[in-house]
């Protein structure tokens, strides 16, 4: 790790705060162009009582003293207090990411493990029986919207068939929904590995390591899949911002209240601090994900250059 | 004789070899036909039989929607029980949740009277509307939807992407830090945050086409068209900062070539099959992207269908009528299956980086 590597990651630093402010002025424009007060819905509410709730909030302030305030809560962590629920939105974002994390992290660990082996097993088996079912399943199971797929296994698994709780609070309750947003990704990934390990599998250095006698999986493990998984780690990024959206759909279906709900009910209620805390914290992790997914393919790919 | 020679010995052996034919001679002496870079892509594409397989699947679902609605006796929102109202004049509520293959009560006495019905393949839905029609229309709107949306992209990304390439320097490197900063927006909570705002803000004549399509769809278009371009800039990148180091773009250029006629007349051709491949795998994600808002209540507007609208509907009566939420899955998964192996021959046949 040397002063370029130090350049890059400063480099991504910025960009990353630029991404911020965009989203932190969309957001802000958004909410200004929308009809509607956080306060419309609360009825024969006196004009007195209005102006203080505005006052209270920041409300009465001019348009760029408003903006100004959000860009510096974007970035100083402190979002305040949520206009309809009267808590910290810090409080209710991290509760809320408490639930999507430990389904989202299970789902990207799931993935990520049943993808490699079964792209590998594809790849080791080309044109066998074995890599056309996992190329046919994960061809056909990316082709599916994910809502459709979540509704066909909840009405299946516990209406039907009565296997696990269709509530999504206890333990069991999360199996469904970490099987239903891993099962995009793992398909993906599946073709990933299989088309990179077949790459690499024509290499001269594979033919060298059969050559020494090495055995199968000696030459799969300690050669082929330390190069053929690089692309996989590029897609770790993206897979990241997947599971944060896809868990929007999974957590509307099996009831649960992550991040993803926060945000819908944010929305509809116009509480404004909590619209804005929702999106500029989904961006930091977004941010912070694809940042590392970068730093982790250069550190495991030294031929990349830092530019 | 043969076994006597010396294995290692050069002298040719005479009796391998036989004489020409004159057929043989006239096949040398003909010159075949230059065949070009498209006629090898589309010889490849021909031989992959996934890749006919999908494309004559989708010629047939784009058929199909473009043309049973005209000779379909029914309406998409055509309420069957308005049409084939009681003699009292209120509406027929046995046209509602018909099964497939089932009539209504005075559809029964007009077959008894010899009369030719058409029948409800897919039955009708909870207002009695036909749901085969339906499930045709929801295609055509999905299918418009995914390939506007994919148009959108491609114009942007590629004017976007080949001038980036095309100037290099400081002039690309701005654009492309620009591309990495929309690149890790997060796309769908904008997507909510802009149809949401829409919702309120725009509105058209409801007898318009844009109108019936609702805000949620023009959000979709909006965002597509600030988004999700910035994957075909990178390729389109990609492709023309390749190709501008080829001898003939030199020789162009010093003939005399302004920027815009490379740009038109060498580079974006030779970038062509980068295009359409990325096009054909672009509307699948349109597609879902379009299913997705529907099921968070942003898509079309009632009660224009599309296939993501049915699917999420038919989902609180799943218990009841399956087939509801499977007939429009299906035809979602076949749409974007078929494109997405059509992609995937599309590339096998033309990418230049396979062609051995």
């Amino acid at each position: 790790m040397n002063i370029r590597f130090f350049k890059y990651i400063m480099k991504r630093v910025v960009l990353s705060a630029l991404t911020i402010i965009i989203v932190v002025s969309v957001t802000f424009i958004a909410m200004q162009v929308t009809p509607g007060s956080p306060f419309n819905s609360e009825k024969g509410i006196s004009a007195e009582t209005l102006a203080t709730l505005n006052k209270l909030y920041g409300l009465d302030k001019p348009l760029y003293e408003q903006y100004f305030r959000y860009l510096l809560a974007a970035f100083s962590w402190n979002f305040g207090f949520s206009i309809k629920k009267n808590r910290p939105v810090m409080t209710i974002l991290l509760e809320g990411l408490q639930v999507s994390a430990i389904i989202g992290i299970l789902a990207l660990v799931i993935s990520i493990i049943i993808g490699i082996i079964l792209g590998s097993i594809a790849a080791t088996h080309q044109n066998k029986w074995s890599d056309r079912l996992i190329m046919v399943l994960s061809t056909g199971s990316v082709a599916m919207p994910s809502f459709v797929i979540s509704s066909i296994l909840l009405y299946l698994v516990c209406q039907e068939w009565k296997l696990l709780p269709a509530n999504g609070s206890t333990v069991a309750g999360y199996i469904l929904p970490i099987i239903c947003l891993s099962l995009y990704p793992m398909a993906y990934i599946t073709r990933l590995t299989r088309s990179s390990t077949l790459d690499v599998l024509n290499q001269d250095y594979i033919r060298t390591a059969k050559a020494k006698g090495l055995s199968r999986p000696k030459v799969l493990f300690k050669h082929a899949l330390r190069n053929s998984l690089t692309p996989v780690i590029t897609y770790l990024g993206p897979e990241f911002a997947y599971i944060i959206t896809g868990s929007l759909v999974v957590e509307q279906i099996f009831g649960i209240t992550g991040l993803g709900r926060t945000f819908t009910s944010a929305i509809t209620a116009r509480d404004y601090t909590l619209i804005m805390g929702t999106t500029v914290f989904l961006t930091y992790i977004m941010v912070i994900m694809l940042l590392l997914s970068d730093i982790l393919y250069k550190v495991v790919n030294p031929k990349v250059d830092f530019d | 004789m043969s076994l006597k020679r010396n294995p290692l010995s050069a002298q040719i052996d005479l009796s391998k070899f036989t004489e020409v034919t004159e057929t043989e001679k006239q096949k040398q002496l003909t010159i075949s036909k230059p065949s070009s870079f498209f006629k090898d892509g589309m010889k490849r594409l021909l031989r992959n039989p996934v890749a006919m397989v999908s494309l004559v699947v989708i010629i047939i679902i784009i058929l199909m929607a473009i043309f049973i609605p005209i000779f379909w006796p029914y309406g998409y929102e055509e309420q069957l029980g308005k049409t084939f109202a009681l003699a009292n004049g209120t509406r027929d509520a046995s046209y509602n949740n018909l099964a497939p293959f089932e009539y209504g009560t005075s559809e029964v006495t007009r077959i008894a009277n010899g009369e030719f019905v058409m029948p409800h393949i897919f039955g009708t839905d909870a207002s009695g509307r036909d749901y085969f029609i339906r499930v045709v229309y929801g295609t055509r709107i999905s299918l418009a939807v995914g390939l506007f949306a994919s148009l959108i992209v491609l114009v942007i990304g590629s004017v976007y992407g080949s001038i980036a390439g095309y100037c290099g320097g400081k002039v690309d490197m701005v654009m492309m830090r620009i591309v990495d900063v929309i690149y890790s927006l997060p796309d769908l909570l904008l997507i909510i945050l802009l149809s949401s705002i829409l919702n309120e803000n725009l509105s058209f004549d409801s007898n318009s086409f844009l109108g019936k399509l609702g805000t949620g769809m023009i959000s979709i278009f909006i965002v597509f068209g600030l988004l999700y371009w910035v994957g075909m800039a990178r390729l389109i990148r990609g492709q023309i900062l390749s190709i501008k180091k080829e001898d003939f773009v030199l020789a162009s250029r010093a003939s005399g070539a302004k920027a815009g006629w490379i740009i038109r007349k060498h580079l974006l051709p030779n970038s062509m099959s980068v295009i359409i491949i990325s096009v054909a795998l672009q509307i699948p994600s349109a597609i879902f992207t379009e299913s997705f808002l529907s099921f968070l209540g942003l898509g079309v507007n009632a009660p224009m269908p599309s296939l993501g609208s049915l699917a999420s509907d038919a989902q609180s009566s799943l218990a009841n009528y399956p087939y509801r939420l499977i007939i429009p899955a299906i035809a979602i998964f076949l749409i974007v299956l078929g494109l997405n192996l059509l992609g995937d021959g599309l590339r096998d046949a033309f990418d230049p980086k396979l062609v051995k």
